[in-house]
């Protein structure tokens, strides 16, 4: 396996080189590798999913799977250049699957009669207590009301470009589109999130 | 190269600059280029922007469980494989010698033809033991085959008796004895 640069000043060609060889050391079987990897945006993935998802334990399940999935599928991985954007693409593909998976739970559990309150346990169990709690769920719902009305890609690009810190480059191969309609999307949902009153709201919690 | 533009970026300009500055018409991003009231704008409004992204990410739990991958090239491997594959080789013998006997009782019975006897023979003895002369005694030193006992075995319902060969079918360096 190769080592990393040597010191953190050394530039971002030199982590590029870096990054680019643990991707070909792990496309040739190296596991040593493919953890460095993970261990590299693990973090990056399990956030960009709960931005998504808002369910800790669900975002942690999601996030091994995209990993194993990126595992079992990196020798069709043609460019190493491009891990982050395909590891993107993995997971954006596993959000759309779980969403499809809880719509459908939604209506089976329409249908069914037992007590479900306990389902709120998942979260509060993980959330922080008092103030601080109150404070991170009234930032979500205010997220969300910021980004209600873009459409679904706008959504997407919005949430690639600003949350995920991904170039349009990125987010083009993410969502498999050319890097013109990205900035479109972007474009359009700028329009729209300037035009929130929630955006002021949102930049003023920021320290 | 276009003169520099005198007026600043409007609403929807300063919106596209903060997609890509490099997209604005030449003159425009000359004069962003120049202007230090339309720069500040717009890092003013990108700030404003990722700074969401900044507290979302302060914000979101932190992952609570590391992933890892171990031996991925043995993972690869399909489950059971091997079994599944002398599970059908010992099914295609045993459909391979009841279709000799069913041949051979059909067609050849009454005549007592040695080719038959041969045959049978043979089938029997590679059903037995599917090594070389050569290996046989080898083998039977080093991991000796459970004694023949036709009530014994759990596959006699699989393959029928087809009467014994005849003693000189099979050369005496060859025959397993129990
Ligand atoms: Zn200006």
């Amino acid at each position: 396996m190769t080592q990393p640069p040597s010191s953190p000043g050394i530039g971002r060609d030199a982590d590029a080189r870096w990054l680019t060889e643990l991707v070909r050391s792990a496309r040739q079987g190296d596991d040593l590798a493919f953890n460095r990897l993970i261990d590299l945006h693990h973090e990056a993935i399990y956030k960009m999913i709960f931005y998504r998802i808002k369910d800790a334990m669900d975002a942690e399940d999601l996030s091994q799977e995209v990993f194993l999935q990126a595992c079992r599928n990196i020798g069709r991985l043609r460019q190493a250049a491009n891990f982050r954007a395909w590891l993107f693409r993995i997971a954006v593909n596993r959000v759309k699957d779980y969403r499809r998976r809880k719509r459908w739970s939604f209506i089976r559990g329409l249908f069914r009669t037992e007590d479900l309150s306990g389902q709120d346990g998942r979260l509060a169990v993980q959330a922080p207590e008092g103030p601080e709690r109150v404070r991170r769920q009234q930032f979500w719902q205010e997220v969300d009301r910021l980004l209600e009305p873009l459409s679904p890609a706008e959504q997407e690009a919005f949430r690639l470009r600003f949350f995920d810190q991904l170039s349009i480059k990125e987010i083009g191969q993410v969502l498999d589109k050319p890097e013109n309609t990205v900035k479109t999307h972007l474009y359009r949902a700028l329009r729209k999130v300037k035009a929130s009153p929630f955006l002021d709201r949102l930049a003023e919690a920021a320290p | 190269m276009s003169m520099p533009s005198e007026k600043h970026l409007d609403y929807d300009e300063l919106l596209k600059a903060v997609v890509d500055a490099s997209d604005l018409p030449d003159g425009l991003r000359e004069h962003l280029d120049h202007c230090p009231q339309c720069q500040e704008q717009l890092q003013r409004t990108t700030q404003r922007l990722e700074s969401i992204g900044r507290i979302a990410a302060r914000l979101a739990p932190e992952p609570s469980r590391s992933v890892r991958v171990h031996g991925r090239r043995q993972a690869r491997r399909p489950l059971g494989g091997g079994r599944m594959k002398s599970f059908m080789a010992m099914a295609a013998v045993a459909m391979l010698v009841v279709l000799v006997s069913v041949w051979s009782r059909h067609f050849f019975a009454p005549s007592g033809s040695d080719q038959v006897g041969q045959l049978i023979a043979d089938v029997n003895r590679l059903v037995e033991n599917p090594l070389p002369a050569g290996y046989s005694s080898l083998a039977a030193v080093a991991d000796p085959l459970p004694t023949a006992d036709p009530a014994a075995d759990p596959t006699a319902f699989i393959v029928p008796e087809v009467g014994p060969p005849g003693a000189g079918d099979i050369p005496e360096n060859e025959r397993i004895t129990g």
